[in-house]
């Protein structure tokens, strides 16, 4: 099972170098149940492969095999340190043995080796354990620039944006109308804005489940009982899904109207779907200023609701 | 066939095959060592051989490991993380060098216990090349794993007689 999104500002860079594109795949996937993101994950297939990829990709990370054709993984982490890149950690999942060698992977920065077989959650443990504290200094840094006593996104705004997404679907647009936790669905679109030359993220978005069936559902122009029946379970379709995210990239259009110092360009740098249980959900929604909530009916749909929170200190 | 293993070491790289085979296909697989040379010479549709050498008495051998169809299939689908459907030709000769790699780990210790091993790089062996290998060098053990009609060979061979 996948972890609970730990929400980054920038993405983790992984390098996973092996001669085996299966084992490729089982080092992603492991990467991906750590639960940062975003993350970016390049692969390459022997060891002179990755110190080409390292010099335009500087990974935060590189988990290598050890023998592969041309260069092998301990060669290759020899290279990079004699590159200077000498604070890219390395990591080795590996059948080697010979102590010797692992020494000398050891001594040039190994921060792990593990031997195959292993278990995923082994990997994984492997690589949190390796990244935590940059996960720590990825995180959010609260930043201020949003024009003081008007909200971030303003309903005439919102509605413009939801004319355009839906077309001639009449709805009706309350605003605030607070979103709250126990209001929640329990799966919601998050999405997470940042501005230009700004640090961290700018602002939070947030759509339940209704509103991502609803939004997403019209904008494809569903009928209402598929809407409905998405909404009941909880679970949009992958079009809905998708007409739901350009909606909340169209949306940062919203929050550069009111970002100070102005202008500033609003975008959407990552949306993703997330528990209602999701804490940095529930930590969101208590913020008290800066934020600007909205529920929306639709007739012969019903009601959902969205929540914009821009960052404070 | 050489001198049965000892008890201990068969039951060692027994336990070790099958957690490697559950790491590889996701399926729990019992392997067992094979008395006699039945099957030693069976090739199979994805059959890949791991060079062994001891570089101390320039010793050479080798791990063949031969997997047929279905195994093949089953390990790339877990592998790649996709279903059995969507696996593509060189998945399975990608995920299948890996089964050769993790399995010629499991057993290498058996081929030298007390010299360092080195171990080579995986390569599929076509039938040719596989009874020249097989016909040049003794079998000194075989572990099998059998799952319906699936059988799946370990082979070690011992003094090689050709380069690995």
């Amino acid at each position: 099972m996948k972890a609970t999104p730990i929400l980054l500002s920038k993405p983790l860079k992984f390098l996973v170098v092996d001669d085996s594109r299966a084992i490729q795949a089982i080092i992603r996937r492991a990467i991906l149940k750590c639960g940062y993101e975003p993350v970016e994950v390049k692969t390459a297939l022997d060891g002179e492969q990755a110190l080409d990829i390292i010099e335009a990709f500087v990974p935060d990370l590189v988990i290598t095999d050890w023998h592969m054709p041309k260069v092998s993984g301990l060669e290759m982490v020899q290279a990079l340190r004699q590159m200077g890149h000498k604070t890219i950690r390395v990591g080795f999942v590996t059948t080697e043995k010979t102590p010797a060698l692992l020494d000398q992977a050891v001594s040039n920065g190994a921060m792990f080796i593990l031997h195959k077989p292993f278990d995923d959650a082994e990997l994984a443990a492997a690589v949190v354990s390796s990244v935590k504290d940059l996960a720590k200094h990825l995180v959010p840094d609260p930043v201020v620039v949003q024009k003081k006593d008007v909200e971030p996104v303003k309903e005439a705004s919102l509605h413009k944006q939801l004319q355009a997404t839906l077309g001639n679907i009449p709805f009706r647009l309350i605003a605030r109308d607070p979103m709250t936790a126990e209001k929640l669905p329990p799966n919601n679109l998050l999405g997470l804005y940042v501005g230009t030359g700004l640090k961290g993220v700018y602002a939070i978005g947030v759509m339940d489940g209704n509103a991502v069936c609803m939004v997403g559902g019209g904008a494809s122009r569903k009928l209402p009982p598929e809407v409905r029946a998405a909404m009941e379970c909880g679970q949009p379709d992958d079009t809905m899904l998708t007409k739901a995210n350009d909606f909340m990239r169209a949306v940062a259009q919203c929050l550069s109207e009111t970002a100070d110092p102005g202008p500033v360009a609003v975008s959407l740098a990552k949306a993703s779907i997330v528990k209602n249980t999701f804490a940095k959900l529930a930590e969101v929604l208590t913020q008290t200023g800066r934020r600007s909530d909205f529920r929306i009916s639709i007739p012969g749909y019903g009601e959902g609701r969205m929540a914009f929170f821009v960052m404070t200190a | 066939m050489a001198e049965r293993e000892s008890s201990v070491g068969v039951a060692r790289v027994e336990r070790k095959l099958s957690r490697a085979w559950a790491f590889l296909s996701g399926e729990q697989r019992v392997f067992h060592y094979t008395v006699g040379n039945h099957g030693v010479l069976q090739f199979a549709e994805f059959s890949f051989f791991m060079p062994l050498t001891v570089a101390k008495d320039a010793r050479h051998g080798g791990v063949g490991v031969l997997i047929q169809h279905g195994d093949a299939v089953q390990v790339a689908a877990h592998m790649f993380g996709v279903p059995r459907q969507a696996v593509q030709e060189v998945d399975l000769r990608d995920a299948c060098a890996e089964v050769c790699n993790v399995f010629s780990d499991c057993i290498a210790t058996d081929f030298s216990a007390e010299q360092t091993v080195t171990i080579g790089l995986p390569r599929a062996a076509g039938p040719m090349e596989y009874q020249r290998i097989a016909e040049n060098s003794v079998a000194r053990a075989v572990y099998h794993g059998s799952a319906g009609a699936h059988r799946l060979l370990i082979v070690l061979y011992d003094s090689l007689r050709l380069s690995p």
